[in-house]
């Protein structure tokens, strides 16, 4: 018996240098500029120069210079400053809402795909209705019942958008759960819990791209919220609030507030939804 | 217990099992009065072509009938009816008495666990053992079946082993929790012709050792009778022979069994194997006769008048042909 010599050939590190060599170059960039991001958003705070609403009326409306980088704005609000504070809000109410909606949207799918038949159908029923309002509405009519702020919009668009993660998911979840293997589990005596274990397992690449994507399209839509006036309230900092107060300014001729704010919107979800694109495809390629 | 009492009270009994599927309104019959026996520690490989009920009479006694499916008759493990099993009940006669090993291990096994989650997780789960015990016990049992390092092995995943080494682990994760019968779904046609063997061999090793019994389903005669103590030979959702898996092999009592030997390859002949004439008959197309009459040389006007049943040839042999005593001495010259 060969078996020593077929065993010593098998003996591959999982994780370490070989690993990250599998990734190519423009996955590694994107990786480190969101890295870069959040951890922008988690030292902001820290490193910024001055603090969010701090106002100095002499030094209002300026351009970029050594002491304001990124310029001020109407109320002589250092902007680099209310960037990386307003970071921190922006990213959390994102995360939020991705977190909360990808663990509901997952719990749905898994209870569907597992129990089949008429559960399934009726949580999909369901979902296609609530799919059938934009999540927007959804958000304006909690806000409106429960008044503007950070909690109400997030909540209403977490749940918004759950049943897009479990449209998504409940296919995934459903051929993972017609492998043989959750068969021949469930002949072993494994509970169903452990065995949705094993299928939740096998989805985990589709919900970490679902994630991905999703952290983006909610950056844009809490800053959208902002926009409007019924997410965060100034004088806090946030960047889609930021957008829109600076708009006034715009045709003044100073554009840093909505520029500054704008540009790092747009860079959020470019690098999250090319991110989210790259996982997608190179989970899809190892499948 | 003695040796010859275990003989006497079989572990598995299937007594006149017939399995029908329906199909619109009709109900077509898959399995037609499968009746044999296993007997603790013993070895029953059965046998036929694709079609012949093999693979159902095993979903049958895991109480594993596709949906639209329905059975008569009785299969008893233990002296309890597992086709009249409540649900739960069945879920622990599954979980604890019997171990499954199936055709794919790969397909069998989830891709994304280590060999050792998979090897403990059913134990654990059903807490018949600590992490630790189960682990201990997954360690030794890889030992036995020929693993060298089993501590390293059960870090790997599924993908770092060959197909034959997963059967392996696909044999000791069915011997985990100790149970009396091992129930193999072609266990080996996935496999190389040299790794066939060896993990036959380890089957030989395994049942002795933890004295299971085993019932082993196969198309591969040649490989069945080296492993098992009795073949049952099906065809046509029936069993028309029975018996020593040596004796079948060597003087079959059936028509159909020394066609299927005559078919097989040899390394000693020159000449192609013989082919059975016309096709495989189904299981639904059979009434009131033999349902081998049709590709049978030895067809008789008394074979298509009623279906024979298994009668005992010789003495521990069953065979499902009129003319077996008749015709017996003109087989021997045909298989020789």
């Amino acid at each position: 018996m060969t078996l020593a010599g077929i065993t010593a050939a098998l003996r591959t590190p999982r994780w370490g240098r070989r690993r990250l060599r599998a990734l190519d170059p423009y996955t590694i960039f994107l990786i480190v500029l969101c890295s870069a991001l959040l951890a922008m958003a988690a030292i902001g705070p820290l490193v910024a120069p001055y603090p969010p609403d701090f106002t100095d009326l002499l030094a209002a409306n300026q351009g970029p210079s050594p002491a304001h980088l990124l310029g001020t704005d109407s109320l002589g609000r250092d902007l680099l400053s209310r960037i990386l504070w307003g970071a921190q809000v922006s990213y959390a109410a994102a995360a939020l809402i991705v977190c909360i909606s990808v663990i509901l949207g997952t719990f749905l799918a898994l209870l569907s795909s597992w129990y089949g038949g008429f559960v399934d159908s009726a949580t999909s029923s369901v979902l296609n209705v609530f799919i059938a309002i934009p999540g927007m509405i959804v958000a304006i009519i909690a806000v409106t019942v429960l008044g503007a702020g950070f909690w109400a919009p997030v909540l209403a668009m977490a749940f918004a958008s759950s049943p897009y993660v479990a449209r998504v998911i409940r296919g995934t979840a459903l051929q993972e759960r017609r492998r043989p293997y959750v068969e021949a589990l469930a002949l072993s005596g494994v509970s169903s819990v452990r065995i949705n274990a094993h299928i939740l397992r096998g989805v985990m690449p589709i919900v970490l791209a679902q994630a991905t994507f999703g952290f983006s399209v909610a950056l844009l839509e809490f800053g959208a919220l902002s926009f409007i006036g019924l997410g965060v309230q100034p004088p806090a900092a946030e960047w889609g609030a930021m957008v829109i107060a600076g708009r006034t300014e715009l045709l003044a001729g100073n554009p840093q507030q909505t520029m500054a704010a704008g540009f790092m919107i747009v860079l959020t979800v470019i690098s999250f939804t090319l991110l989210g694109e790259r996982v997608q495809r190179m989970l899809g390629a190892s499948r | 217990m003695t040796h010859t009492e275990a003989r006497r009270t079989p572990l598995l009994s299937i007594r006149d099992l017939h399995v029908r599927n329906r199909v619109g309104r009709e109900s077509v019959p898959v399995l037609c009065g499968v009746d044999f026996d296993v007997h603790p520690g013993e070895a029953v490989g059965v046998v036929g072509e694709s079609g012949s009920g093999k693979s159902m009479t095993l979903r049958a006694v895991m109480g594993q009938l596709p949906k639209g499916f329905s059975s008569e008759g009785s299969i008893e493990f233990d002296g309890e009816d597992i086709l009249s099993m409540r649900s739960s009940r069945l879920a622990r006669f599954r979980s604890r008495r019997v171990g499954m090993i199936y055709q794919d291990p790969r397909a069998h096994i989830n891709p994304l666990w280590t060999i050792g989650d998979f090897l403990t997780e059913a134990v654990v789960a059903d807490r018949r053992l600590s992490r630790r015990e189960a682990r201990d016990r997954a360690g030794r049992l890889l030992e036995e079946v020929g693993f060298r390092d089993p501590v390293r092995q059960m870090k790997q995943y599924p993908a770092e082993l060959s197909g034959g080494l997963l059967q392996r682990v696909m044999i000791v994760a069915a011997l985990m929790p100790e149970p009396e019968l091992l129930l193999a779904d072609e266990p080996t046609t996935a496999l190389d012709v040299t790794v066939q063997a060896e993990v036959m061999s380890i089957f030989g090793d395994v049942i002795r050792a933890h004295d299971v019994g085993l019932l082993f389903v196969t198309h591969d005669l040649d490989l069945t009778a080296a492993t098992t103590d009795r073949l049952v030979v099906m065809y046509a959702g029936r069993v028309i022979e029975a018996g020593p898996a040596r004796s079948v092999t060597s003087t079959p009592t059936h028509p159909y069994t020394s066609a299927l030997l005559a078919a097989r390859p040899s390394l000693t002949r020159r000449e192609l194997p013989a082919s059975i004439p016309g096709t495989p008959t189904l299981a639904s197309s059979v009434h009131d006769r033999c349902s081998f009459a049709d590709r049978c040389r030895f067809v008789e006007p008394e074979c298509v008048v009623a279906e024979p049943r298994l009668r005992p040839v010789g003495a521990e042999s069953l065979s499902a042909c009129v003319r077996t005593n008749e015709i017996r001495a003109g087989l021997e010259r045909i298989a020789q």
